[in-house]
């Protein structure tokens, strides 16, 4: 199935520019592609309240903005029919620096508790009464606007508190209310206390009148989507608590966050709120198989394809955004179509190819045979060359895993000549089975030749490639591939060479570094800590033998106990902010023993330390060194940690300081 | 309003007045102990004054204070000159500072002085280069009581940013306040810098944000003047829709933080958006120009 149409590729480019979702509007029902593993069609059915969870890019505000109102009855769909009642998505996204103010100055907690309840109850109110609009505006014709304007809203007033009795009026109210509320909230001294509104028995009593008049709705479920929960502070989130807790149908109320995102899971009651009792949680980077997020990911790419109008050959974006066309979508017919489109544009290598091209570039080879005619020097071997291991005639994959080999002293020189020449043969070999060396370290051993040469190594290519180092991210998914296809030659436009894929994911690393440093209030203290973990990744990779290939996690040896306060903080918000992915070890090694976890490096980093984009090898820290890592001086951590695991490793100095792209070795310090 | 500037290689090219009453902050650095020493020489009173971004209250020589304590000071000087010493308060202090003093001061002067040379990042990396080392942990996009409007995505808003050296903060403005748009926001840069060449780091610090959120309109005033600082925020301010509401961030140089602070105590429908960074400690090295900025008419 080809890809036809060579467009422009700076249309391409710009198609796969990754727009914040702030910048589609409300209504993004014909942009958006429906997680696969989601099964949204059935999201009105559950009652229960939902915790979505998700790092930075990995499409929440996208997902909230489609169950919205504005996409649930969105003029661009083809039809809509009465289950679409069933959930009508309410979406709040707390302006948390105004939410900021609503705390200390003298007042009491009650005092703030009942100001975000009316800020909610405001907010909310006009939300519901909004989706009321866009019902009457749809398709759906159940209702109309002189339905809306026919209604009595007079039961929301009780003696002490008159409140508008029409729609419209109801609609003015609330934005007067909001704007009387800001101007209280800023001078909570000198202006007087608005009454405050009772959230949620406002919304409640708000849609409990709506429904009793307009019979056409009675099947209405509203299901309010807070978002930047995490950034609510205490107080307030034991309000949204509680109303999670006592979630009831005409209201439903949801939250959606980064990961760690709970400061408190406490109520304004005795309960705290617990996951499957009271919510469910949706973890939007979890996609249980990888090819999952790879089936998402190609139907992401290729429809910013179709929407720059390159023809796809059997590919229609209607099933995207089709809730019922989800089970279709996991049919492994389906998704190998999709697959096969998404690897045409982003081809990758095979091992043997990419041997191939160690043999065709004269800089990569002379960096073979400089680390084999080592490997044989250390080794005192006078009989044999690194020529025997470097036939051009028949390049081999072997060759290039032959530094590591020889530099494990076990292993007889003689043994790694004889499984060569098996190899060569197409006789059963230790590279291919038993020992599986190429499985084992040909990525490693492949990016070793490249730690000394300004350029990015191709095993950070291919669609599949770009997948894993994305780790559930579309945004990163969608950087990745714009740049790509910015920097590729006009030639071939819809295909992007490996060595083109390998620049651009450097260039992505190399930009979103810098970026950490924006990672909330201890932002610059994670970048430093992801520089630190970063070199001594690639430290580790320095290891000719790679007798521990592909270390790119770790984890702390006793568990957190063995951590500061602060490093544990710090480890949160690396977690929080997707630096780190949390790993839990389903293998316990004894019973009692506790349970591990891993704290895996986001692969999208991977290239600018060129490191593996893989989970290899663990890198097991005691409390003491995470200590250093997380937050000792940049003197402590060279001397300390640094220096010490390159004593362990072994590793000389020439070869630490190798990375012409990193640091020399006396510059391990870094910025506070 | 109007801003009269004047800059010297000493105090003593300034011609300072002597003051009833200054405000000044906790000094970090050498410009900062120089300035607070040769105002607090030409005050009758000089008084510390610090904000905590994070329990959203002041003090004033360290003592809990509140803004009735804040204008009775002010008042007890009315009609006479005031001073603020800006190299060493930050930007909410000035700003609140300068909400008590308008109306209630003759003259209101704002002394800076600037750096020889800020603190570079320890990072030899190369991509590391243009860092710079001036701010510690920054505590976040918190309101300050008076100033504060609520973001919303479904209004009409403008955000206008002064920018400095330090892209991390212009950046999580965009990762923590996600309701703003790139596309109606106004940045404006230090230019002409401090020094021939620092331009280059603030905008290669920011470029690459402005670039991913794309924000396009781009406006340039002298580092040290917060007199066309605050033209440009006229200029924006009366050119907003009757719906619209506008929004300023000065995370550049204190001089724009200077101007920000002075308009937005004279339009109180305006919002600041703000990050409340520490600063850090010996920030900077030397002493370099001296700058006043002497506020008139300032009701």
């Amino acid at each position: 199935m080809p890809i036809n149409s060579p467009t422009n590729p700076q249309d391409l480019a710009s198609a796969l520019s990754s727009n914040r979702t702030e910048e589609l509007g409300f209504d993004v029902w014909d942009r958006f592609v429906i997680p696969p593993r989601l099964n949204i069609s059935e999201w009105g059915e559950t009652r229960k309240p939902r915790v979505i969870v998700g790092g930075r890019g990995c499409g929440k505000t996208m997902l909230l903005r489609y169950l919205s109102h504005e996409s649930a009855f969105s003029p661009n769909r083809p039809s809509l029919d009465q289950s679409s009642l069933e959930h009508i998505g309410i979406y709040w996204r707390a302006d948390t620096q105004f939410a900021s103010l609503l705390q200390g100055r003298d007042q009491r907690d009650h005092v703030w508790r009942a100001a975000f309840g009316h800020l909610s109850a405001l907010v909310l109110g006009k939300e519901i009464l909004s989706a009321l609009q866009s019902i009457a505006n749809s398709q759906l014709q159940l209702i109309n606007f002189h339905d809306l304007e026919a209604l009595d809203l007079s039961p929301l007033s009780t003696p002490s508190l008159p409140l508008p009795t029409t729609f419209a009026k109801c609609v003015s109210f609330l934005d007067e209310s909001l704007f009387e509320f800001e101007h209280w909230a800023n001078d909570v001294h000198t202006i007087p206390q608005p009454r405050f509104l009772p959230a949620p028995a406002f919304i409640r009593r708000l849609v409990d009148t709506i429904l009793e008049q307009l019979h056409q709705l009675q099947d209405v479920v509203f299901f309010a989507y807070i978002d930047e929960y995490e950034n609510l502070t205490v107080l307030q989130q034991q309000v949204v608590n509680t109303w999670i807790k006592h979630s009831d149908p005409p209201v439903i109320f949801n939250l959606a966050m980064k990961r760690n995102g709970f400061k408190t899971r406490e109520t304004l009651g005795e309960e705290r709120l617990v996951e499957i009792h009271d919510f469910r949680l949706v973890d939007l980077e979890d996609f249980g198989q990888e090819s999952e997020f790879s089936l998402f990911a190609a139907e992401i790419l290729l429809l910013r394809f179709h929407n720059a109008q390159v023809p796809l050959n059997a590919f229609n974006p209607d099933l995207l955004r089709d809730p019922l066309a989800v089970a279709h979508r996991r049919t492994p017919d389906y998704s190998r179509r999709l697959f096969d489109l998404a690897r045409e544009l982003l081809p990758t290598w095979s091992t043997e190819c990419l041997a191939d091209q160690v043999f065709r570039d004269q800089a990569l080879l002379r960096q073979l045979e400089l680390r084999i005619a080592k490997g044989l020097e250390l080794r005192g071997e006078q009989n044999i060359t690194a020529t025997r291991f470097l036939d051009p005639e028949h390049p081999t994959p072997a060759a290039v895993v032959v530094p590591a080999l020889l530099a494990r002293r076990r292993l007889p020189t003689h043994q790694i000549a004889e499984e060569f020449d098996k190899y060569r043969a197409g006789e059963p070999n230790g590279f291919q089975q038993g020992t599986y060396w190429l499985h084992n370290i040909f990525l490693a051993s492949y990016l070793d030749l490249f730690t000394s040469l300004v350029r990015a190594c191709p095993i950070y290519s291919g669609f599949d490639t770009y997948c894993h180092m994305s780790k559930g991210n579309v945004r990163h998914f969608l950087e990745l591939c714009h740049k790509a296809f910015a920097t590729s030659p006009t030639a071939h436009p819809t295909t992007i060479s490996p060595k083109q894929q390998a620049e651009a994911a450097s260039q992505v690393a190399v930009s979103l570094l810098p970026e950490v440093r924006s990672f909330g209030s201890l932002g610059n203290n994670l970048h430093s800590f992801l520089l630190r973990l970063g070199r001594l990744f690639a430290l580790s990779q320095r290891r000719t033998a790679q007798s521990e290939p592909e270390r790119t996690h770790f984890a702390i040896k006793d568990g957190e106990d063995a951590i500061t306060d602060d490093a544990k903080v710090l480890l949160t918000e690396a977690v929080k902010w997707s630096v780190l992915f949390e790993e839990r070890e389903t293998k316990a090694k004894s019973v009692g023993s506790p349970q591990v976890v891993d704290y895996v490096l986001n692969p999208i980093y991977a290239p600018y330390f060129q490191i593996s984009y893989r989970k290899g090898r663990k890198l097991e820290l005691s409390g003491p060194d995470f200590n250093t890592l997380s937050s000792g001086s940049a003197d402590e951590f060279r001397t300390k940690l640094y220096a010490k695991l390159r004593a362990t490793w072994d590793i000389d100095q020439g070869s630490a300081t190798a990375s012409l792209l990193l640091w020399s070795d006396d510059s391990t310090q870094d910025s506070p | 309003m109007f801003i009269d500037l004047r800059q010297a290689q000493n105090p003593s090219g300034l011609s300072l007045q002597d003051y009833a009453l200054s405000f000044c902050g906790h000094p970090l650095d050498d410009r900062g102990k120089t300035a607070v020493n040769e105002l607090s020489k030409r005050s009758a009173t000089t008084h510390t004054i610090e904000y905590d971004g994070r329990s959203m209250a002041f003090t004033i020589d360290g003592e809990q204070a509140d803004t009735p304590d804040l204008l009775n000071m002010v008042a007890s000087a009315t009609n006479e000159p005031i001073a603020l010493e800006t190299t060493t308060l930050g930007f909410v202090e000035v700003l609140l500072c300068s909400r008590a003093a308008r109306g209630q001061t003759a003259t209101l002067d704002c002394l800076y002085v600037e750096p020889q040379d800020y603190r570079r990042s320890h990072d030899p990396h190369l991509l590391a280069k243009r860092d710079f080392e001036l701010s510690g942990e920054i505590v976040g996009f918190r309101g300050i009581p008076g100033t504060t409007k609520m973001l919303n995505d479904r209004r009409t808003q403008k955000y206008v940013f002064f920018l400095g050296y330090e892209g991390a903060r212009f950046r999580r403005a965009f990762t923590d306040l996600e309701m703003l748009k790139g596309r109606s926001s106004n940045v404006i840069f230090g230019i002409p810098a401090f020094k021939a060449g620092w331009e280059m780091d603030s905008i290669a610090n920011n470029v690459p944000i402005m670039r991913d959120e794309h924000v396009s309109a781009v406006y340039f005033c002298g580092a040290d003047n917060p007199r066309a600082a605050v033209e440009i925020l006229s200029t924006t301010y009366d050119s907003l829709q009757p719906s619209e509401t506008m929004f300023v961030a000065p995370i550049g140089t204190k001089p724009h933080g200077v101007a920000a602070a002075l308009f937005s105590a004279q339009r109180p429908d305006v919002g600041i958006i703000y990050d409340h960074p520490s600063r850090s400690p010996a920030r900077s090295t030397s002493v370099g120009q001296w700058h006043l900025f002497s506020v008139g008419d300032f009701g």
